[in-house]
């Protein structure tokens, strides 16, 4: 088992309309891989896939080696989504012990329990609130930490900041790379923010077409840790270009 | 509290609206020299209720608890049967047909059934309360399962969440918008139910009261019934409406109101 993520040959749709064709991608543990493509192009679906939520039409998907389905009854994975609303009738708190709550047969050492978790973002004050009483900001923070805090091996990420406003995503940026680094698990970021992917991730991969066939993919070499924006680094800027360069028109 | 100095305001404006048509009608039936028979000044219909108050809180109860058993039981097994059909496509094939044909079957022709079934105490008064709140809260609560977050599904599933960790964690509580705006329907229709069931056969109740008023002519009875019957009405709506906002204080539906 040397891969976190293998997908090899992967089609995969919605009834007979196929979204993902012969898509095949692997992250190695601890990675940041980034998934960059328009809006559309079959990001989400590929995030599902991993997590075993569609099936693949053909192909195979392994997880730490495992099955999918095996995978999220082990609790490995953590998924977090652009705007989430969390769950509305559950305090912060709430929110964050929900994962440790449900799926209970499994026993993980996960290390930080919610409240140590939200202190780290800066959220010790507002256990007790609901989320329509948070910013777009805080909540995607609780997003995060509420996926974190199971410990997952692989952290699933659907353009999570996508709905932030630059400065807050700036924010988060810097947040979701050190709870990354402290985490260790492997991460797929799907986003059609070309220059978010370049300033997180350790590779890009560009998929794109009619139907989503992996186009190519980028190696950022910067080492870390990053600087908040890509204008910092000539080669971030690069790195932005080829990917760019990569995008079908 | 902001809802509650609403609720005040309510009051105050329902209170202003029947005292001027209280006024209003006074003067009408004075002036015109209107029949009791053919209906009574409220003057009258007060003193009525004012002669008597033991005798309409009796019965008050006796129609506003087979209204509440009916409501609790139609809504319990509306929501059962809401979630068996989210469990089960098959059973929710099977369950809606049988929902309709309860829903289409006409109370009035129902209720002397009842009665013949279950004699004149309370329990054919709950059956037709239950029958009638069972249709909206049954359609409200399987549309409301149903209506959950994609994106927080797609979380507790990764997490590896089974279909009954979802269900209570989720569907559930997703639910409640629609379970209160079933039951804003549901109550007043419980308790119409309850009334309509007791002009079939029954010893006691509101509706007794107005079939038995009806018989002898006496208006003064009847329309004090009804008046109670309204303002009983308005106090479950009350009742709903305070218990939806505590419930559901995280919802857009109180917090923009």
């Amino acid at each position: 088992m040397s891969e976190a993520i293998a997908l090899e040959s992967v089609t995969a749709g919605y009834g007979r309309q196929p979204v993902l064709d012969l898509v095949s991608l692997t992250v190695a543990p601890g990675e940041f891989v980034a998934v960059a493509g328009r809006s559309g192009s079959g990001k989400t679906t590929l995030l599902r896939v991993i997590a075993g939520l569609i099936p693949p039409s053909t192909g195979a998907v392994r997880v730490l080696g495992r099955s999918p389905a095996d995978a999220r009854r082990a609790k490995l994975l953590g998924l977090v989504a652009q705007d989430a609303r969390l769950h509305p009738w559950l305090t912060v708190l709430g929110n964050v012990r929900l994962p440790l709550q449900v799926n209970g047969g499994v026993e993980r050492d996960t290390g930080l329990g919610p409240s140590e978790w939200l202190d780290r973002v800066g959220l010790a004050g507002h256990l007790d609130r609901y989320p329509h009483e948070l910013s777009g900001g805080m909540r995607q923070r609780v997003a995060l930490v509420r996926a974190l805090v199971t410990a997952p091996d692989v952290l699933l990420l659907d353009e999570p900041l996508a709905a932030l406003d630059a400065i807050t995503r700036e924010d988060l940026r810097a947040e979701l790379m050190d709870l990354w680094s402290a985490s260790g698990c492997s991460v797929i970021h799907v986003t059609h923010d070309l220059e978010e992917a370049v300033l997180l991730a350790d590779r890009v991969v560009v998929i794109g077409g009619p139907t989503a066939r992996v186009i190519g993919e980028i190696t950022v070499d910067a080492g870390r840790p990053r600087p908040r924006r890509i204008t910092q680094r000539p080669e971030l800027i690069a790195a932005v270009e080829s990917v760019r360069a990569l995008l079908p028109p | 509290m902001r809802g509650e100095r609403r609720a005040l305001a309510d009051v105050v404006a329902a209170t202003i609206a029947v005292t001027a048509l209280g006024v209003v009608l006074e003067i009408w039936t004075t002036a015109m020299r209107v029949p009791g028979y053919l209906f009574p000044a409220p003057s009258a219909i007060a003193a009525r209720l004012a002669r008597d108050p033991q005798f309409f809180a009796s019965e008050t109860i006796t129609t506003l608890g087979e209204a509440a058993f009916g409501f609790a039981l139609g809504a319990a097994v509306a929501f059962a049967a809401a979630s068996a059909m989210t469990f089960s496509r098959a059973l929710e094939r099977s369950i809606f047909p049988l929902a309709i044909l309860v829903k289409l079957t006409p109370i009035v022709a129902v209720a002397p059934l009842f009665t013949l079934w279950f004699g004149f105490g309370p329990a054919p008064k709950i059956a037709i309360a239950a029958l009638i709140t069972f249709f909206p809260m049954l359609v409200n609560a399987f549309v409301g399962l149903r209506s959950v977050d994609p994106q927080e599904l797609a979380f507790l599933e990764t997490l590896g969440a089974s279909r009954q960790e979802i269900f209570v964690r989720l569907r559930a509580p997703s639910a409640l918008p629609y379970l209160f705006s079933a039951a804003r329907v549901s109550a007043n229709l419980a308790l119409i139910g309850a009334v309509v069931a007791e002009w079939t056969g029954a010893e006691r109740g509101l509706g007794r009261v107005i079939f038995v008023a009806n018989a002898n002519l006496d208006l003064t009875s009847l329309f004090g019934a009804v008046l109670i019957l309204a303002a009983a009405g308005i106090g479950v709506n009350a009742l709903v409406g305070a218990a939806e906002r505590r419930v559901l204080h995280w919802h857009p539906i109180t917090l923009t109101t």
